[in-house]
């Protein structure tokens, strides 16, 4: 048994991570911020594990379109490259989950299993937030804190955007690390 | 004098022109301005619509990047001085993600959300329909305050994200708010799906700030404030429309009493 995930990224700029760099800096006054990238994130539970795992993933990706659209969308398996930074940034992965919607993943997995002939075991989707923002001399828990204060969490309209806390959970994905 | 009603135009706004048509046949002197609009021409208004639309082509989230602009922090500041400020569709959306309803204790935190459209948290999509729905504590709110309890009014909606999420701490003051729900059309308020069209709590479709000045509202009003916008379907209002039609005269819409009052409160209070 295994999970393998898949991230998903559009080929073209994605205008949600545009506008909400946008907003960030000029806005919301948090020049720190140097790039914020959104992906798609499935996590693909098979009875199969290794370079099995990973064939079957392939194989559902080159099959049919239930997990991406490569026509338009890039994507990675297994691991997210890291963004090209320098010692002076920081990379944190912010991965969303929405608390108030239960998509109908046994109608995918169904679907999988009759088009690629693939069992999938479990299936499930977040939506995952690459910040990378200026170290300045800061720890890794000192700007994790900030970025969730001034970036992620919306708490009022000059603080965080990227998650509603009131319907969205977050975790950050280990580990932060330097370019 | 009419007093002076401004329609904030958002890059993706497409509800203004319809709004202003509204506020303007029920006492408003109205014009749209854009959300650049500088400080000096903004306090020059008495009240202020937020309209429908898709303000920044609901990137991130519906209504979250318009919330972060400028003319936000002058709406923040109008509604604490008791200016009157209706946010309709995504300008509820708006409104809600800059904290201004039910802005309590007068303080703008975020404490209501707009989530995806659900029915028993399976998503649904976008939304286009006809509901019903009625008011509840319509004294609480200048803008509901000429409803009853017992009416039943028919409202258009159209949105994705439309599913009222509210915090512990509005939850326990939502009895004493002006709120709209969804009802049957018996005015009953069923809580599943097609009544409740997108699994709000509480069925709520529209909610005051707890001042009374501010409201927050899903359903688009300006689409049934006058009878020939109503379906023929719509019951009372459906009848009255088709005999209207037929004796030449024109009534009133259902929710055009949200806007007599609006003008109401700021001639003559």
């Amino acid at each position: 048994m295994s999970v393998v995930s898949v991230y998903t990224m559009l080929k073209n700029t994605d205008l949600h991570s545009l506008s909400a760099q946008e907003a960030i800096h000029e806005m919301m006054a948090y020049p720190s911020l140097v790039s914020l990238r959104r992906f798609g994130l499935w996590e693909v539970t098979l009875a199969s594990s290794g370079d099995a795992a990973l064939n079957e993933v392939q194989q559902i990706i080159d099959q049919s379109y239930y997990l991406l659209n490569p026509n338009k969308e890039h994507y990675f398996i297994s691991n997210l490259p890291a963004t090209p930074t320098s010692s002076a940034h920081v990379r944190f992965l912010i991965k969303v989950t929405n608390r108030l919607l239960q998509p109908d993943y046994d109608a995918i997995i169904e679907k999988i299993e009759k088009r690629v002939g693939v069992k999938v075991n479990a299936l499930s989707y977040y939506l995952l937030w690459e910040v990378v923002v200026d170290r300045r001399n800061l720890s890794d828990t000192a700007l994790r804190a900030e970025v969730e204060k001034k970036v992620i969490a919306s708490a009022d309209r000059a603080h965080g955007i990227l998650i509603n806390p009131l319907y969205e959970t977050m975790s950050f994905l280990e580990p932060a690390y330097a370019g | 004098m009419s007093p002076k009603l401004a329609v904030i135009q958002f890059p993706g706004s497409n509800c203004e022109y319809e709004t202003r048509r509204a506020a303007a046949q029920y006492g408003f002197d109205a014009e749209i301005v854009r959300w650049t609009v500088d400080r000096e021409t903004f306090d020059r208004f008495d009240a202020y619509i937020l309209p429908g639309g898709f303000s920044y082509q609901d990137r991130v989230r519906a209504g979250v990047i318009a919330s972060k602009l400028p003319v936000l922090q002058f709406l923040a500041e109008a509604a604490e001085k008791g200016k009157l400020i209706l946010g309709i569709c995504n300008g509820c959306q708006i409104l809600a993600e800059a904290g201004l309803v039910p802005g309590l204790g007068g303080k703008a935190a975020i404490s209501i959300a707009l989530a995806h459209n659900a029915r028993q948290n399976r998503p649904v999509g976008f939304i286009c329909d006809w509901v019903n729905v009625k008011v509840q504590t319509p004294k609480a709110s200048v803008f509901t305050r000429y409803f009853s309890e017992n009416d039943i009014f028919p409202i258009p909606i159209n949105h994705g994200e439309g599913r009222f999420v509210l915090s512990p701490e509005v939850e326990a003051v939502l009895p004493t708010l002006s709120t709209v729900v969804y009802c049957s059309a018996e005015g009953q308020i069923e809580t599943e799906f097609p009544i409740n069209p997108n699994g709000s709590q509480h069925n709520l479709a529209g909610m005051g700030s707890q001042k009374g000045n501010v409201f927050a509202i899903m359903p688009h009003p300006e689409r049934a404030a006058f009878l020939k916008q109503v379906p023929e379907s719509a019951g009372k209002w459906g009848r009255d429309k088709i005999e209207g039609l037929r004796t030449g005269s024109q009534k009133d819409g259902p929710w055009a009493p949200l806007f007599v009052s609006m003008a109401d409160f700021l001639t003559k209070g």
